[in-house]
């Protein structure tokens, strides 16, 4: 088996160094290089970490030759995308190295569904996902998708500054539960990428990461996977019951259909082809109401100050709350500095400790 | 059992510094320690800092201990990160921070061992977890206590370390360091 002298060759083998530069390059002399590499001295702590500094390896793969799919995928693609996966990655690292110190991530998985077609199993579970969710007090029509998702799944949510160009992602391992999002001045896009990446995660569907450039992409949609996914997002965000009671006996009017779309934060024409796929209302109903912008919906239920605030929300960036949670717990608790903490807010660890000890400070006086 | 004092590179910094190496030498007494990380952030250091040129090969540290076991390297970089906030991308950040308390924590020969350190923040995290921490200004202290500064020399000294740049801990007066 590969041990760290071989993964160390191939690293010399591909810089193209000669191993008296090699050498140079990490501060070994070539006698010390030369008994690492033929295993009668151990390469250490120092060694590797300027290797992986200076030829861009991490010291866990030079040690184990294993690299998580998240880093190679971070590694091995350009673009918005990358940007995504990054953050995934450091979120992901981060919170395994937070349950390695007794804060895991507080994944509640969602009963499955075992049969049927991929597009019934996405709405088997889309219907248990509804329930731990009611069971949790929490509803559905809530404006903080984000925030329901953290705290009845326990997976982390996070928003991150991309172009458009790429809808979002979901990363599953033993330790980590995330789904990141791009920011979207389209708020039901946004809301439906999270639903469809929640659906990937309760499906188990990858023990890794799964990439969603654009959701709504047709081709996309002959993937299994990605029918159970649309499905599930689908159900969750439309559920049947809530549907059919708007519905009632007498049928839904343009107004009625508008308010029912600003309810549930979704696009008219998703929910239009939503209620025609259960027969509650007809093609025609559908192609009529399906051309609704989000905007004339808003106007016409009289929601467009809301609108304009989920518009903000979903175009601002937003951390993984969990993680944020429980890497303050892990300051709190003494068994981490804050560092990680200041990191992960991108402040400066001088001042926020600062700012955290004014904070009690004034408590104090209050 | 001889409980060393193991220095962080921004603490031997602090006395290069002002030129006074010789005083923490004096302090340290012969059971000063450094890992190869604190080692190497002080070569790193004495690009600027030039009294750290000949720190290496000085005696007065001991050679620079060494951690190969690789079950100890996977440990240190796991407190690099977690605890001590480092990332994958650069592993060089806080190694020497996370060597240095590994082993006085895990280590036999080094138990009982000081970390001294002037980031009250790392300093706080290794309280909790045991380890005998000192600041510079508790060397100084003893400096003054073992009559190789006055207490005002140490306190104007001290004065020059935060002119110079460096952030650590300040006595209100020189009265403060004599114990």
């Amino acid at each position: 088996m590969p041990g760290i002298p071989d993964r160390v060759l191939g690293l010399i083998k591909s810089s193209g160094l000669n191993r008296h530069a090699f050498a140079q390059e990490i501060g070994l002399d070539d006698s010390k290089l030369s008994k690492s590499l033929s295993g009668t001295r151990r390469f250490s702590s120092l060694d590797l970490a300027r290797i992986a500094d200076r030829f861009e390896v991490t010291v866990d793969w030079l040690i184990t030759g294993e690299e998580p799919p998240l880093a190679v995928a971070a590694r091995t693609t350009s673009g918005d995308a990358h940007t995504a996966l990054e953050a995934a990655k450091r979120y992901t690292t981060m919170r395994g190295d937070l349950a390695s110190l007794g804060w895991p991530q507080p994944w509640r998985p969602v009963p499955a569904a075992a049969s049927g077609t991929y597009a019934e199993q996405g709405r088997a579970l889309a219907r248990s996902a509804l329930d731990l969710a009611a069971k949790a007090s929490r509803s559905i029509n809530e404006a903080d998708l984000p925030s329901l998702t953290e705290e009845v799944f326990g997976a982390d949510v996070a928003i991150v500054a991309l172009a458009e160009g790429f809808d979002g992602l979901a990363a599953s391992s033993d330790d980590a539960k995330l789904i990141v999002l791009g920011t979207s001045p389209v708020p039901a896009r946004q809301r439906f990428t999270l639903a469809h990446e929640l659906g990937h995660l309760v499906a188990g569907d990858d023990q890794g990461v799964h990439l969603d450039h654009d959701v709504y992409d047709k081709s996309q949609a002959k993937d299994p996977s990605e029918q159970r996914a649309n499905s599930f997002a689908s159900a969750f965000l439309m559920p049947e019951t809530i549907l059919r009671e708007a519905v009632g006996s007498a049928g839904l009017t343009e107004t009625d259909f508008a308010r029912l779309a600003c309810e549930l934060k979704v696009t008219p024409s998703a929910l239009a082809f939503r209620l025609k796929d259960l027969r509650l209302i007809d093609m025609g109903t559908c192609d009529r109401f399906r051309p609704l912008s989000a905007a004339r919906a808003a106007t016409i239920a009289q929601r467009g100050e809301e609108l304009a605030q989920r518009v903000a929300l979903a175009s601002a960036p937003r951390l993984p709350g969990l993680l944020v949670r429980d890497t303050y717990a892990a300051y709190e608790a003494g068994a981490t500095t804050l560092r990680p903490y200041a990191n992960l807010l991108g402040a400066d660890v001088d001042e926020l400790k600062q700012a955290l000890e004014f904070e009690q400070g004034a408590t104090g006086v209050l | 059992m001889t409980e060393y004092l193991f220095p962080d590179n921004t603490v031997l910094c602090n006395f290069a510094a002002v030129n006074r190496l010789d005083l923490i030498k004096s302090v340290l007494g012969g059971r000063g320690r450094w890992t190869e990380a604190v080692a190497y952030e002080a070569s790193m250091s004495a690009r600027k800092l030039t009294a750290l040129r000949g720190l290496a090969s000085d005696s007065w540290l001991n050679q620079p201990i060494e951690i190969a076991d690789e079950s100890d390297v996977q440990k240190i970089e796991r407190i690099r990160r977690v605890v001590l906030g480092g990332t994958d991308g650069e592993p060089l950040k806080h190694l020497g921070e996370a060597q240095t308390c590994y082993v006085i924590r895990n280590w036999p020969e080094f138990a009982g061992s000081w970390w001294i350190s002037d980031d009250r923040d790392a300093v706080r995290w290794a309280k909790l977890q045991g380890i005998s921490t000192r600041e510079t200004i508790d060397l100084m202290t003893i400096a003054v206590a073992d009559g190789d500064i006055t207490a005002a020399g140490a306190f104007h000294l001290m004065q020059q370390m935060t002119d110079a740049d460096r952030h650590l801990k300040l006595p209100k007066s020189a009265e403060e360091l004599r114990r």
